[in-house]
């Protein structure tokens, strides 16, 4: 392809992707040095905002709830999916037919799913969980005590999320070598080391794949908080986006110090992509 | 439920065929076992949504005591309520044109850009496909703030213009990333032929890549349409009470914390779960090829 039909192929997405994403984001990149109340054009002042939140207690909080939850859901959503997708490869029948019905949790809007969730946890709603932990005794006040508030938003995570990383993965197994495993077997390789030296390393792009986009995505978590927890704050379970939200849309207008808690969300982001960014370049370049 | 495989060991068996018959038997019993667990985890996962069915369907005195009730006699009053007592009509048409449009801007715009990505030698490509990535995991409130601010500027603040303009850009990246995938695996071969044939480089994309490229551009447009059906953080900043999605609505009726809607909220629920429960089973195989892809050559 030339050069000339390259630009007129292009032209519309690069015009589009110019105007619509990088004019914002370099808006939120000034802004962030800048006091901007809603509506009237902001004014430098330096470092302020970055010197704000960081010396904001509510932001420490915020930003170690935030890590945490990545961290925690990121790695049980891989144990949960490898161990699904591992059952799904063993079924013969019905396998696609589960899958599809598996996928539902996933392609729900997630504020209809969040809300459906929530309602097992919710004692106005009959308390369903509740109910059944009264057989070992316990009552848990899901909804406002802070640990119970953020186990379920972890649950809630893994009950959403996990499918797509059942799906990768079972797409990974089902492409795998059968000569070389069952070559093992016969030698007297058991199943974890099977798993272990065999299985999990011809997975690992797609482990890691998954990993990357979980933690991306775990580190911008907000629809579900806002719709389990809507008092965030006081419960305990404030992420940074819905911080970003609170700060720049609800308790105050402040978009100077939101953007500033954007661009520090996007530099966490970038440090943990590095490895997936060289990944991508030297695909397209081998390509 | 390897277990059994794993314990055995491994005799040098004079006849092979016993030993072959016996494992295939065990894989037959995990497979059964499989089955089973899978089963359960099925139920829970689908859990939610059966609970929201209940809720919906009972009657208003046993929907919400503690504990529930079971026994009772189904109704649709809260369907009928949502249809006839709420604007979720209005809303539902006016998701479902903001996402047609986005799909109908995203493919138009990306599918040329993706297709030279697919096929340009130098080293432009690759740099906009990285570029793409980053811009993928930027979170969408950096993009969407200084949007409203615009769109209040331009007054199309609560629009389905301000809001269409907003999704295609949120996506554009992923959208890309899917399609030049897709375009990767068209052979070369076949664009030459046709320009060799006297077709211009967009006849030959047009004519002969497009027709080819069906699948990838229903699986690309599936779940732009997904994610333009499901945005809630991009249309809770940029729409009020017009541009209102599906999301949004949902959310602002939770909002309201009042019990007598909480049944109408039900019936919401499971009037959208279930058509996209269908959509999901059905085109699972461009849902499958579209996160595989993505998986494989992202």
């Amino acid at each position: 392809m030339k050069p000339k039909e390259f630009a007129a192929f292009t032209a519309p997405a690069i015009v589009l992707m110019g105007g619509l994403l990088i004019v914002p984001l370099v808006t939120t990149l000034v802004w962030s040095f800048q006091n901007v109340p809603v509506g009237q054009p902001g004014v430098f002042n330096g470092l302020d905002n970055y010197v704000e939140i960081f010396s904001d207690e509510r932001f420490g909080r915020v930003a170690a709830f935030t890590v945490g939850y990545t961290l925690v859901v990121t790695a049980a959503k891989l144990v949960l999916g490898y161990a699904i997708a591992l059952l799904l490869a063993r079924v013969r029948r019905g396998r696609m037919v589960i899958l599809g019905l598996l996928m539902a949790s996933y392609v729900v809007p997630t504020v209809i799913g969040a809300l459906n969730f929530s309602w097992l946890f919710n004692d106005v709603f009959g308390g369903v969980v509740n109910q059944l932990l009264a057989v070992v005794g316990v009552h848990v006040d899901w909804l406002t005590e802070t640990g119970p508030a953020r186990t379920l938003i972890g649950l809630h995570a893994l009950w959403h999320e996990t499918p797509f990383v059942i799906l990768v993965l079972l797409a990974g197994l089902q492409t795998l070598p059968e000569e070389p495993l069952e070559a093992a077997q016969l030698d007297g390789a058991n199943w974890w080391q099977r798993q272990r030296f065999m299985i999990l390393p011809l997975l690992a792009p797609l482990i890691s794949f998954v990993t990357l986009i979980s933690i991306m995505d775990s580190l911008k978590v907000f629809d579900s908080i806002r719709i389990i927890t809507p008092a965030a704050s006081s419960v305990g379970t404030e992420s940074l986006m819905a911080f970003v939200y609170q700060v720049a849309l609800a308790e105050s207008y402040r978009l100077g110090v939101a953007s500033a808690v954007n661009v520090v969300t996007i530099v966490i982001t970038l440090l943990l992509l590095i490895p997936f960014l060289r990944q991508t370049w030297k695909g397209a370049r081998a390509a | 439920m390897s277990t059994a495989t794993r314990t055995v060991p491994r005799r040098p068996a004079p006849d092979l065929r016993p030993a072959a018959r016996e494992r295939r038997r065990k894989e037959r019993i995990g497979g059964a076992l499989a089955a089973a667990a899978l089963i359960v985890i099925l139920l829970i996962s689908l859990s939610p949504f059966l609970w929201a069915l209940l809720t919906a369907i009972k009657p208003f005195q046993d929907a919400f005591t503690n504990p529930p009730t079971w026994i009772f006699e189904p109704r649709l009053d809260a369907f009928v309520d949502l249809w006839r007592g709420t604007r979720f009509a209005a809303v539902l048409v006016n998701t479902f044109v903001v996402a047609v449009l986005t799909v109908v801007v995203a493919l138009a715009v990306g599918a040329p850009a993706a297709y030279a990505f697919a096929r340009y030698a130098g080293v432009v490509g690759p740099i906009l496909l990285v570029l793409a990535v980053v811009l993928r995991t930027i979170p969408r409130f950096a993009v969407v703030l200084p949007f409203y601010e615009m769109s209040q500027a331009l007054g199309i603040y609560d629009t389905n213009i301000a809001l269409v303009a907003a999704l295609v850009a949120v996506n554009m990246p992923f959208t890309l990333l899917l399609l030049v995938g897709f375009f990767r695996d068209v052979p070369t071969e076949l664009d030459e032929a046709a320009m060799i044939d006297g077709c211009s480089r967009f006849g030959a994309f047009r004519r002969v890549i497009v027709p080819l490229m069906g699948p990838g551009l229903v699986t690309a447009g599936v779940f732009t349409l997904l994610v333009a059906f499901q945005e809630y953080l991009v249309a809770l900043t940029l729409t009020q009470n017009r541009a209102v999605t599906i999301p949004v609505f949902i959310a602002a009726q939770k909002g309201a914390d009042d019990v007598s809607t909480y049944q109408t909220l039900a019936a919401a629920s499971i009037a959208l779960v279930i058509p996209i429960v269908f959509i999901a089973v059905f085109a699972r195989k461009y849902l499958v090829a579209g996160l595989g892809g993505g998986a494989v050559k992202g």
